[in-house]
């Protein structure tokens, strides 16, 4: 039996494109069907805002504004559109209800997740919360209420946000994607050859698993 | 008595990254976020 072919996806949780573009990868690696290649998937960390302040009180919206100098009816109407896509991918996106955060330790989390093979049940359960449900991904009370959600053990979760444990991971997988000339996210890498940029839609993902597992079959004819 | 340390060449330590080796899977663009900035 072949190896699975991998998928790096460099994201963040603080990524409108990110969950969209999970779910769109999600569709496509579905629509390969049963007998499709098998495929193993992988996230890595990118921090798209690092100087965002950990205590921001504030909205994305607010965040944007301010940041950005745009009217807020300006931000709201951009926001307004992502919306609308998410929803086309079954996701109910809540602008108004986002705690815009520093996601350093959510990042951290992900990777402790990832130690004990919880990794894609958490970045699921976090963008979920930062989108859907208003919550907060920095804070530590919050992101081991996280964990426990998904399996993870509490006071293990909470010594390795509280230590910093997985800093250097995070930071690895930065200087990964830096790399590899990546600029945004969401950034697919499948078989560590081929690179998706963007949210693309679900037949991108399809057709190229489905290149990849071509090219496969040919190296082994 | 000169420091000599001070300008020897540095030790570079062998490069632990994968090279930048990626062939797009389509050049068709996609809504990304860089920075505070995401395509909207």
């Amino acid at each position: 039996m072949s190896e699975p072919i991998k998928i790096d996806i460099w994201s963040d949780i603080a990524c409108p494109w990110c969950y969209i573009g999970k779910r769109n990868l999600e569709g496509g690696i579905a629509a390969l069907g049963a007998d499709g290649p098998d495929v193993e998937v992988e996230y890595h960390s990118f921090e798209l805002s690092p100087d965002t302040p950990a205590d921001f009180v504030g909205s994305t919206t607010e965040y944007l504004a301010n940041a950005k100098g745009m009217p807020v009816e300006q931000v709201e109407a951009m926001l307004e559109h992502v919306t609308g896509i998410a929803a086309k991918a079954g996701l109910d996106y809540h602008f108004d209800e986002v705690k815009h955060t520093k996601t350093l330790k959510a990042h951290e989390l992900l990777h402790f997740a990832k130690a004990d093979g919880k990794q894609l049940e958490l970045t699921e359960r976090l963008l979920k919360a930062y989108f859907e449900e208003g919550g907060y991904v920095n804070r530590t009370d919050d992101l081991v209420g996280y964990a426990v959600e998904v399996g993870l053990d509490a006071d293990a979760a909470r010594a390795a946000l509280e230590n910093d444990s997985f800093a250097a991971d995070v930071q690895a997988d930065i200087d990964q994607a830096r790399a590899y000339g990546i600029n945004g996210v969401p950034f697919f890498v499948i078989d560590g050859k081929y690179g998706v940029s963007g949210a693309q839609p679900s037949e991108v993902f399809t057709q190229a698993i489905q290149q990849v597992a071509g090219e496969r079959e040919q190296v082994g004819a | 008595m000169s420091d000599d340390t001070a300008t020897a060449a540095p030790t570079i330590a062998a490069p632990v990254m994968k090279p930048l080796l990626l062939t797009l899977a389509t050049d068709a663009a996609a809504p990304v976020c860089e920075g505070d900035s995401c395509s909207f």
